[in-house]
């Protein structure tokens, strides 16, 4: 039971017996690496489509919810397994590609968007000792992954050879830039305070500290939570999608498989900002009582909430008033929070 | 590293260079759009002259942040040219760019801005610091020279630049890296030690062909001078001149400092390669100046020929010929900054820029046409003027050096060349001269000179006459100058 | 001469990858195929990075290029008028010319580097890189570093001033 509390003491344990296992066949350590690797992958693979279909079901419930409506009741109780049957519906559909469309570029779009939304967690830190790769540039990694998803968009509008689709990769595209900006700058507070980017040491710092970062830089919090919904382009910010006036965004001529990557990378996406979130400010695995695993589920789940919240909430806002707010707004008021910081720890 | 140690006085003339461009922007923002911009140039000259006030200061200079920031009496000399060539092209400009363009608060802030990247680039002496102030001159004389972006030439100018630029610098970049692989250190004080070892190494070698193509290109030498005539045509005249007076003596300081006063010890690596830039950027550049219509380009091309008689003193690398090398410059640029502004007032007025426009001028503007010929007889090196002296000690360098050490006797050929060359250069020089004086006018008008200009004609013409006829104090300056170094 | 070792493996692998896209990005005659090559190249230098223990480079390298260049390259390609579409050669006239120039240029670089006695260090850095990089540019390196900041600021201007109508 205390395993459950102390992870670190697990993985190690799990690790030692393996290795011990290996030295007696005297397999070379480094196969027992590379299989690790593949099953965590699995692992994570796993996680991720489990996790986006609670995601999926928990938006229609609390949308539904919001608009006193029931939202999906059939499939299960509450319709807990409606979206296991969309989406076995969606991967028996025919995979189209329009006539016009530049064939690679249009195939390979969903697999970077994809791929960079995967590769995102592998600096996650679920609990103690649980995290793929303790990376000594943790959080500069997970920006810069983050950052790749643009080609994936502009490829996918692009090689679709459909106006609209390309219009919402632009429009997509200059969002995420924009607010990548602002996200940024927030995160700096925290990484200021902790003197490093690996996120097992700032969950470990919010631990020492006693409370967790939201505490000091509330503002933070309150800016990454902006850019975080900008950069995941969920309402209010969804002008990529607009489905008055685009369609559907830059995934219009996507179906089959290559729409559901979309769907998957988008909600994976919503996981990961909630989860860097949760880490960054709500002091990550770190509570008492329950088990660390937990606190960090709950809090990011938490975050996932809030999320759907904000959509069910607020009106879309206009393309022009998104720049000004981002760049005009949200930047400054980041830089003036790092200034702040950085004078408060100067005294 | 104690911050308490560092002397920030030698940094002086620096901030202040920095702070009026600051203030010029700052100004323009606030300022309503009815309000004369003018102003903003005259507050740039005086922080011009501030700045070089504060170098009159700095006495002996140092070294600062490790010999990254090197304040020598070379490095002094270089910015005192720079910053009075700064005034003089605001003096040029503010009459030209007034209603030329919407932007005018922000040219002087930019043109101040050029002004300090070539300042830092006669101090750096660290391999990044050089590279970054190089490629900050580059940024803003491309903004600079496509200034007047509603014209195809402007724009033309600033992307031939740009992208000639950008080549430059990639392979200026990777001769770098490759001295920092050898020697392990990016400040040239320590390379300098540190190289000494190498009797002939190949990579080194290669890494000097692709530092002179770097700097080759700031100085405009045969064959990296491609973006030179057009960029020269199209800039906006004053940037034009800037770039023919200001980037090039930063592209020699820095050539001096690196070559000279970093690599000095392997001078077997690189003279040859100066002699080739020397010899190619004269015989190209002083043929090609000969069919050219545009004034504008026959004085790009000029200037090409005038990089390669520099050039001849540092491929000869004596106490005397680098001496040589800074005299010359101040005496190149003070002749070019006067053919410049008078082509400056003259394309204002009548918006024409070939030479046989100038057809004339003699009778139309007098004091223009004469300005014109004597800047002219010194870029030709015709006595008593400031270029004649310059070639005379360049030569005179390159022949005693020659005579003195029967090994190097091969060196005579540079100067014997140099001068079948300017005899050459005669030629397409006097044919600016006479269009002025021998052929008749067809427009009579006489042009008017904006007082401004005047004042910075005037200073640069007598400063031509004045290095020709009492050459005596710019050369002990030149020659205390380049004692830093060598 | 090859060794195959669990460091030179992938640097091998990157090594091909890195040649075939940058071949690709200056051969390709769709441009916005050369710029995802590109992007490829650079995630290869990143790769290049990793394997020599800079870490932070790797992740700048894919933030600053590939993050930012590359999609800034994607943006004005097809924003520009019917670019996207067109099939562009990537040669002029010259191109012999050129060709024996890279192919000189590249022997001579081949053979410089190769006959040179390289001083070679074993790793001696930190284990951590970022603190150090830090304290190098606001210390030794402050002054270039505060360039840079100009430097900035002069581009930032002068694109307002160019691109503003």
């Amino acid at each position: 039971m205390s395993y459950l509390y102390q992870t670190d003491e697990l993985m190690k344990l799990i690790y030692e017996t393996l290795a011990g296992f290996c030295e007696q066949y005297a397999i070379p350590l480094l196969y027992l690496d590379l299989a690790i690797m593949l099953v965590a992958v699995g692992i994570i693979a796993g996680f991720v489509s489990v996790s986006v279909m609670f995601m999926v079901w928990l938006e229609r419930k609390v949308s539904a919810h919001m608009q006193d409506r029931l939202g999906p009741m059939r499939v299960g109780p509450h319709g807990a397994l409606q979206t296991i049957a969309d989406a076995i519906k969606l991967l028996f559909k025919e995979r189209i590609t329009p006539q016009k469309a530049d064939k690679w570029v249009y195939t390979l779009a969903p697999v970077v968007i994809f791929a960079s939304a995967m590769a995102a967690y592998v600096v996650i830190p679920w609990s103690p000792g649980m995290i793929i790769a303790d990376l000594n540039i943790g959080l500069l990694y997970l920006l810069a992954i983050g950052s790749v998803a643009v080609i994936g968009l502009l490829m996918a509008g692009w090689g679709s050879n459909n106006k609209y689709s390309l219009l919402s990769a632009f429009r997509c595209g200059a969002q995420i830039i924009s607010y990548e900006v602002a996200a940024t700058l927030s995160c700096l507070g925290v990484i200021m305070l902790t003197g490093s980017l690996s996120m097992v040491d700032i969950v470990n710092a919010q631990k020492d500290m006693g409370w967790p970062f939201i505490v000091v830089q509330p503002i933070g919090f309150l800016i990454y939570l902006i850019a975080g919904t900008a950069e995941v382009n969920r309402a209010p910010f969804d002008l990529a999608e607009a489905e008055s006036e685009l369609i559907a965004g830059f995934h219009t001529e996507y179906s089959a498989m290559g729409f559901s990557m979309f769907f998957l990378a988008e909600y994976a996406n919503m996981f990961i900002v909630s989860a860097i979130a949760a880490t960054l400010f709500l002091g990550g695995w770190a509570g008492p009582v329950l088990p660390p695993v937990v606190w960090f589920l709950l809090k990011t789940f938490g975050l996932v909430f809030v999320f759907m919240w904000f959509r069910w909430t607020f009106p879309r806002i206009r393309v022009d008033q998104l720049m000004v707010f981002g760049w005009k707004f949200l930047i400054p008021l980041a830089f003036v929070n790092l200034l702040v910081t950085g004078i408060v720890m100067l005294l | 590293m104690n911050w308490a140690f560092i002397d920030w006085t030698l940094l002086a003339p620096e901030i202040i260079v920095l702070i009026t461009a600051l203030l010029i922007f700052g100004l323009d923002l606030i300022w309503g759009d009815e309000s004369e911009r003018e102003t903003l140039g005259w507050l740039g000259i005086l922080g011009l002259i501030f700045a070089f006030y504060a170098t009159l200061a700095l006495g002996q200079g140092g070294e600062l942040f490790n010999h990254i920031y090197v304040v020598d009496s070379l490095s002094i000399f270089s910015k005192q040219i720079l910053l009075g060539i700064g005034v003089l092209i605001i003096l040029a400009s503010l009459d030209y760019i007034k209603g030329a363009t919407k932007y005018e608060g922000e040219y002087y802030g930019l043109l101040l801005l050029a002004i300090l990247a070539m300042m830092l680039i006669s101090s750096a002496a660290e391999l990044i610091t050089i590279f970054i102030c190089l490629e900050f001159a580059t940024l803003t004389c491309i903004i600079l020279s496509a200034y007047f972006k509603h014209e195809p030439k402007s724009t033309e100018a600033g992307l031939k630049y740009l992208l000639v630029g950008l080549l430059s610098a990639v392979v200026l970049l990777y001769g770098i890296s490759l001295v920092y692989g050898l020697t392990g250190t990016t400040t040239l004080y320590q390379i300098g030690g540190s190289i000494r070892k190498y009797a002939f190494q190949p990579v080194l070698f290669i890494s000097c062909i692709f530092l002179a193509a770097g700097f080759g290109f700031k100085i405009a030498a045969v064959p990296f001078h491609t973006w030179a005539p057009d960029t020269y045509e199209g800039a906006p005249t004053p940037i034009t001149a800037f770039l023919a007076t200001a980037s090039k003596v930063a592209g020699f300081v820095i050539l001096l400092r690196f070559f000279v006063g970093g690599l000095g010890d392997i001078e077997g690596h690189w003279i040859g390669i100066m002699v080739t830039l020397a010899v190619l950027s004269m015989s190209i550049g002083n043929l090609s100046a000969i069919p050219q219509t545009d004034i504008k380009r026959m004085l790009a091309y000029s200037s090409i020929a005038h990089a390669g008689y520099i050039l001849i003193g540092l491929a000869v690398l004596s106490r005397e010929s680098l001496t040589a090398v800074l005299f010359y410059l101040l005496a190149y640029a003070a002749a070019n900054l006067g053919a410049f502004l008078v082509i400056i007032a003259f394309s204002k007025w009548t918006d024409l820029h070939n030479i046989s426009d100038y057809a004339g001028l003699s009778k139309r503007s007098p004091l223009l046409a004469l300005s014109m010929l004597l800047a002219l007889m010194s870029m030709a090196g015709i006595p008593p003027l400031g270029g004649f002296i310059g070639k005379f000690y360049i030569f005179a360098g390159a022949v005693s050096e020659a005579v003195s050490d029967p090994e190097r006797l091969w060196l005579i050929g540079l100067p014997v060349w140099g001068v079948i060359f300017s005899i050459v250069s005669v030629y397409y020089y006097f044919g600016v001269i006479k269009a002025m004086y021998l052929v008749e006018p067809v427009d009579t008008q006489p042009i008017p000179i904006p007082v401004p200009l005047g004042l910075a004609l005037l200073i640069a013409i007598l400063l031509t006459l004045l290095i020709g006829i009492y050459p005596g104090p710019f050369l002990a300056l030149s020659e205390s100058a380049i004692q830093s170094i060598f | 001469m090859i060794e195959l070792t669990a460091q030179t493996i992938p640097f091998y692998i990157l090594a091909v990858i890195a040649v075939i896209s940058a071949l690709a990005v200056v051969s390709l005659k769709n441009l916005v195929h050369s710029v995802l090559f590109l992007a490829l190249f650079f995630f290869c230098m990143a790769g290049f990075y990793i394997l020599l223990k800079a870490e932070f480079l790797a992740a700048v390298q894919i933030f600053v290029y590939v993050g930012g260049i590359t999609v800034l390259f994607l943006f004005l390609i097809m924003l520009t008028f019917k670019v996207a579409d067109k099939r562009l050669r990537q040669t002029n006239e010259q191109w012999l010319i050129a060709f024996v120039m890279v192919i000189l240029f590249g022997w001579l670089l081949v053979t410089g580097l190769s006959e040179t006695n390289w001083e070679i260090a074993e790793w001696s850095g930190p284990e951590k890189t970022i603190p150090v990089i830090g304290k190098l540019l606001l210390t030794t390196y402050i002054f270039p570093f505060e360039v840079v900041s100009v430097v900035l600021l002069a581009a930032l201007i002068g694109a307002i001033v160019i691109a503003r109508k």
